[in-house]
């Protein structure tokens, strides 16, 4: 049996909004210690891991591990339901192969949504060793991808000992964007070499959604090598995502 | 391009890199000897699980033939998964490939420029892509367009640029590496048992299975013993015996010994039948699956053959369904298709005329002479739409000739004379000199309608009961003053001419033969030459039935009428001396008669 109560229910949906843009369909994993659900977008270029302990939510059940087959676009319209103040219960009905969202706010609404039989592969994380990480604000980060789409589709990520810069060239202009030391976007840095590496922003893009859900966010990357994101959960949990570089231009 | 994590996509540990290694080399040579030792290299290789996907892909397939799925992949589709794959956008693909002509190389292009790496490359296994392009083949419905977008996608996202051009090349139809079946035994016969000398062998299971990756799984797994013991199965076709072709029928019965089973020859469509209980599968003579386009055969088939698991092969032809004449293969074509059968049964009924037996209730008959399998085969069919091919069993060229000219007039193409001696077995897939065609080397087509007499009339049966089924008609000869028959027509008639003839017909019924009337047949009515008809065909022939010009363009022979139909028209106006003369009859089959090639 699986059962979990979340006593904001936009905390999932934006949760929901994150894991959407990378896949439609995806198990969610449900064991005694908490949820989570790993997948990868169709081409290979990025991939999700998210956790939400037992802990972060205010009820939880669950004394077997089951597999919660998903079509996320589904979930994502009825999170848009929720309203601010409702809670969540989520209930997994066995015998119908069933997933009950129930709303509680003025009234009480309760959506069931068909579990799905997903044969997904198991995937490992990428083993990369990272030379740079830094700890910025979920805003900063949201902030400085927009601002680098102003001129391209792809920016530059560069993590010195003292900055992070974010630089976009297109072909009518520059956009830099900076966070030193002194700056209150950047909370933390630390970088063995300087790394740097060029990312698809259409990717970026869809993994700063869930920066709404959380206040930090910790970058970590090396030369020419996957990105790792991880956006902390104020309640505990994460959600990480490893977003594979491009090679830059000939 | 590069990545970062590394394992295998796919289980058994072929790479597909090797797979398109050899097809890199197979294009660079025209050499057969060349050829086979790439293959017997290849096939060292191949783990035995999937050597019998790696023999469908050496050509450029992912089935036998006769298994009916297919790639599919449409151009337009193809682009759109490389466009996914790898980020560029469907008009950069569609002008690159005006540029190259090839789409795989336009794949090519795009992978090599693709600069957004992936998390993990998964080198590509022989067994993942063939099972991305089995799922390929066989989604269907709704939604399935999108679904083999993505397939194929997913293939190309993981492909380095040389087997995304393989890759895509297969999937629309365009791998032709030119690698013969013959080639393919002949390697696996090098590569399984060291020696090409054991081809015949393979052969032999081939010919018995039409299924190369059969074969090769066969002797992978089994070596030469397993070879040895492959037998014939119900459900999976075997390759037709084919026939060798003379002029003469004098020249075929020296070829035959002597003697010679003659059958007639239909101009139908060649027909394998595997009956499997009530399960019936069709295959052609090249042995595509044509099950579905003809429902009604396999009911004839399931009501009619008197065995549980039966291999037989006979000619599927149109026919009329009034008169059960033989209607031209043109007809057949209408049959042709995937949608409205039911309308197509209905306005194109055929009729299956058995010639073979190849296996009965566990039997193999193929190593059995010819006479045991004819016998075999009419002791399990009971004729009705399902018939047996007619023949006669002789070594009298005079007997052959009017054979031919009787098949000829009614429709069918020759004969095929086939050999009666202790060792006629049927020869899957080989065309050899135990069954040979007699055929026309001429014909004369008939380019303008004639009127003829009638002159007497068959009962009808079935729809046509207590009307006529076909009438008999006449030419008249002036030097003799006589009518003599052309053909019995029964085509072309509404259903309110048949309810009429007989009224019509009713004042000039005798109970005997004219006596101005020249007739080899016996209808079952006579009638006084009077009324005239407009009537058409395909052609004339000679004919050993109809006396029309008896003996003149050549001995113990008249001229007919091949396909006649009435052409509606009632030639009231025309007295029966006015209508067409034998003399004109002649002239029309000389100034027409044309050599076949």
């Amino acid at each position: 049996m699986f059962r979990a109560l979340l006593s904001d229910a936009r905390t999932w949906t934006y949760i929901v909004d994150a894991l959407s843009t990378l896949v439609d369909e995806a198990n969610f994993v449900a064991k005694p210690d908490g949820l989570s659900m790993r997948a990868m977008d169709p081409s290979h270029v990025a991939m999700v891991d998210f956790v939400l302990p037992s802990d972060a939510f205010d009820e939880y059940e669950c004394d077997q591990e089951t597999l919660l087959g998903v079509n996320l676009d589904e979930m994502k319209k009825i999170m848009r339901r929720a309203r601010s103040g409702d809670t969540l219960e989520m209930i997994y009905e066995e015998a119908e192969k069933r997933l009950k969202l129930r709303l509680r706010g003025k009234t009480v609404r309760t959506f069931s949504i068909h579990l799905l039989d997903i044969t997904a592969e198991e995937l490992p994380e990428p083993s990369v060793e990272f030379k740079a990480f830094a700890i910025i604000t979920a805003d900063a980060l949201q902030e400085a991808v927009k601002d680098a789409a102003v001129t391209s589709d792809h920016v530059k990520i560069v993590i010195q000992p003292d900055k992070v810069t974010f630089r976009a060239m297109g072909d009518l202009g520059e956009v830099v964007v900076e966070m030193g030391k002194d700056s209150e976007a950047l909370l933390d840095i630390q970088a063995s070499e300087e790394s740097a590496a060029t990312y698809t922003l259409n990717y970026l893009a869809d993994m700063i959604k869930v920066a709404k859900a959380a206040d930090t966010v910790k970058l970590q990357l090396s030369t020419d090598m996957p990105l790792r994101i991880d956006f902390n959960l104020p309640g505990g949990g994460r959600v990480s995502y490893f977003l594979a570089p491009r090679i830059e231009g000939e | 391009m590069m990545s970062v994590g590394n394992d295998t996509l796919g289980g058994s540990n072929l790479k597909y890199i090797k797979l398109v290694e050899f097809y890199e080399k197979i294009e660079q040579t025209t050499k057969r000897l060349a050829m086979t030792d790439y293959l017997v290299r290849l096939f060292k290789e191949t783990p035995k699980e999937i050597i019998d996907k790696v023999v469908y892909l050496t050509q450029g397939k992912i089935y036998p033939d006769f298994i009916e799925l297919e790639l599919g992949i449409a151009e337009k589709m193809a682009i759109r998964a490389i466009a996914n794959a790898t980020g560029a956008t469907t008009k950069d693909v569609e002008e690159d490939f005006k540029k190259t002509g090839d789409l795989g190389l336009t794949a090519e292009n795009f992978i090599k420029r693709k600069r957004q790496l992936t998390l993990f490359t998964k080198p590509l296994t022989v067994d993942y892509v063939y099972s991305v392009f089995d799922k390929i083949a066989k989604a269907t419905g709704e939604g399935s367009q999108d679904l083999k977008i993505r397939l194929l996608s997913g293939l190309l996202t993981n492909a380095q640029p040389k087997e995304g051009k393989y890759i895509v090349r297969t999937v629309t139809g365009r791998l032709r590496l030119g690698i013969a079946d013959m080639t393919i035994l002949d390697a696996l016969a090098m590569a399984f048992t060291g020696s090409k000398e054991n081809r015949p062998l393979l052969e032999r299971a081939y010919n018995l299975c039409s299924d190369l990756g059969e074969v090769a799984k066969a002797i992978a797994e089994g070596g030469l013993e397993g070879i040895k013991q492959f037998k014939i199965r119900v459900g999976r076709p075997i390759r037709p015996m084919l026939a060798q072709r003379l002029a003469t029928p004098e020249e075929i019965l020296e070829k035959l010994g002597g003697k010679a089973a003659c059958e007639w020859k239909f101009d139908g469509e060649r027909v394998q039948i595997h009956k499997d209980g009530s399960q019936v599968q069709l295959f052609s003579r090249r042995l595509e699956n044509i099950t579905e386009q003809y429902p009604d055969v396999q009911e004839y088939v399931r009501e009619h053959i008197k065995a549980n698991e039966v291999i037989i092969e006979g000619e599927i032809v149109a026919i009329d369904p009034e008169t059960e004449e033989l209607r031209p293969f043109q007809e057949l074509m209408h049959r042709r298709r995937k949608y409205e059968i039911e309308k197509a049964i209905e306005m194109y009924p055929v009729n299956v005329y058995l010639f073979d037996l190849l296996y009965v209730d566990g039997e193999d008959y193929t190593t059995k002479p010819y006479t045991e399998r004819r016998k075999r085969l009419k002791e399990i069919v009971e004729e009705n739409h399902i018939k047996i091919a007619p023949a006669i069993v002789t070594s009298d060229v005079k007997e052959i000739e009017k054979f031919f000219e009787e098949a000829i007039e009614n429709g069918c193409e020759g004969l095929m004379l086939k050999s009666v001696k202790p060792d006629s077995i049927y020869q899957a897939g080989a065309r050899g000199w135990l069954w040979i065609k007699l055929k026309r080397s001429y014909q004369s087509k008939m380019v303008e309608p004639i009127d003829v007499v009638i002159v007497g009339a068959f009962a009808g049966k079935g729809k046509r009961a207590g009307t006529y089924g076909a009438l008999l008609a006449a030419v008249y000869n002036k030097e003799k003053d006589v009518f003599e028959t052309i053909c019995k027509v029964g085509s072309g008639f509404t259903d309110e001419d048949l309810e009429n003839l007989p009224k019509i017909l009713e004042e000039y019924k005798i109970d005997h033969c004219h006596p101005r009337v020249i007739s080899k047949l016996e209808p079952d009515f006579w009638f006084v030459p009077a009324k005239v008809i407009e009537i058409i065909g395909d052609e004339l022939t000679l004919s050993p039935v109809h006396t029309c010009a008896w003996g003149i363009v050549k001995e113990e022979a008249g001229i007919a009428v091949r396909f006649p139909r009435f052409t509606g028209r009632w030639r009231d106006d025309k007295a029966p001396e006015d209508a067409t003369s034998t003399q004109e009859i002649i002239d029309m089959y000389r100034a027409q008669l044309k050599t076949i090639t």
